[in-house]
């Protein structure tokens, strides 16, 4: 019985220390990247939060969280995501590029990132390069 | 709420990272120089007319585009200035049959802008993003004018202020006729004396005529407020990104 309450206070400071990041960079190899990012422009403002089992990304206009995103591909610095759920998300396909590594940008402690979001799976097939919302992110 | 400390670290890596990315190739950052200089000559026809206007800075409005996706976006080749993304609330504002499109765009703008063409094409959006700023820029009020649908005597008209259009419609103060104004923020009765010039050319003019014209309510552009690096945080980014005026700013430097 002592034992229960340590593993809770252990999972309870680990899960503190996620939150805390401000952005976390990619994991590697094909798994999906732990990210923190806020977005400030006029369709993007708010925070995409993904982790390994949830993706919750509130912009100026939409609202969505999502359990288990399927990672549909990656890149050197991308990574596509396929929404199990995309009810009242709005957005079927979500892709994301670390733009400070794409582009070899100065390091800092924020990097740029570009989130894309598809309505569906079929204009991300289609027409990948252009994207229902491409939002500037740190 | 990011702390101050934050916001200056997250704003020196967005200008060092735009400042490099530039810095490697600058044409495709420069490809809506002529678009913008040229939607801003459309909308100064339009709008030169109305109390107080000034057209915005092309430069600024180009500031405006970098901040709001920049050439590393792939919205920057079809949505520049990020207007009418999905369930964007504020397109439709200056859209017809909206009565502040009217106001505000050029007649070719109102036939050609749609909610489904402004999101895919990068001419268009900066047209209905320019729009849109100008509109939350726009003094809008109510002004009481004669219906020009009631027919007239053909006796030459000639221009007159509200208050002796009013005493002729048998009105003796424009104070009684409060119901038909809308008196919100500053609105003087200087003003209703003398209808802002916008307004004036559809408003005040009087005929003799066997059936009085009938007085009805029409907005017009009455003023403006200021259209600059300091103001287009709130009038167009909605103010919910602290450091937008200093992107606005730091995208001049770099012109």
């Amino acid at each position: 019985m002592k034992f229960l309450p340590k593993v809770l206070v252990v999972g309870a400071l680990a899960s503190l220390t996620l939150g805390a990041a401000p952005q976390a960079g990619p994991r590697k190899g094909n798994e999906t990247p732990i990210v923190h990012l806020q977005g400030d422009t006029r369709a993007c403002l708010g925070h995409f939060d993904l982790t390994r089992s949830t993706m919750r990304w509130t912009s100026t206009w939409s609202r969505c969280t999502t359990r288990s995103p399927h990672l549909l591909s990656t890149g050197a610095n991308s990574w596509t995501l396929k929404m199990t759920s995309a009810k009242g998300c709005g957005y079927e396909v979500v892709t994301l590029v670390n733009l400070t590594e794409r582009d070899q940008l100065p390091k800092t402690e924020y990097p740029l990132w570009i989130v894309d979001g598809f309505t569906t799976l079929r204009g991300y097939r289609q027409h990948p390069e252009t994207p229902d919302i491409s939002c500037n992110m740190q | 709420m990011a702390d101050a400390e934050t916001l200056a670290t997250k704003l020196k890596g967005w200008e060092s990272g735009l400042k490099a990315e530039i810095a490697k190739n600058p044409a495709p950052w420069n490809s809506y120089d002529s678009t913008i200089k040229s939607v801003i000559a459309d909308y100064t026809t339009k709008l030169s007319s109305t109390p107080h206007y000034s057209a915005p800075d092309w430069q600024l409005i180009k500031a405006m585009l970098w901040t709001e996706s920049g050439a590393w976006n792939h919205a920057w080749t079809y949505a520049p200035m990020q207007a009418g993304m999905p369930r964007d609330k504020g397109l439709p504002d200056i859209l017809p049959p909206n009565e502040h499109s009217k106001l505000i765009l050029p007649p070719s703008y109102a036939t050609t802008l749609t909610l489904q063409n402004v999101p895919k094409n990068p001419t268009y959006n900066i047209m209905a993003g320019v729009g849109y700023l100008l509109k939350r820029a726009a003094k809008f009020k109510n002004v009481l004018v004669l219906d020009s649908t009631v027919p007239q005597l053909s006796l030459p008209p000639r221009t007159i202020g509200i208050q002796p259009l009013l005493e002729s419609l048998g009105i003796k103060s424009a104070w009684s006729t409060i119901p038909f104004f809308n008196f919100g923020g500053g609105f003087s009765p200087a003003f209703l004396m003398q209808p802002a010039p916008g307004v004036a050319s559809h408003v005040a003019t009087h005929t003799t005529s066997k059936h009085p014209a009938q007085p009805k309510k029409k907005l017009g552009i009455f003023d403006w407020r200021p259209i600059d690096s300091g103001s287009v945080a709130g009038l167009y980014n909605g103010g919910g990104d602290p450091n937008y005026t200093a992107k606005v700013k730091f995208a001049l430097t770099l012109m």
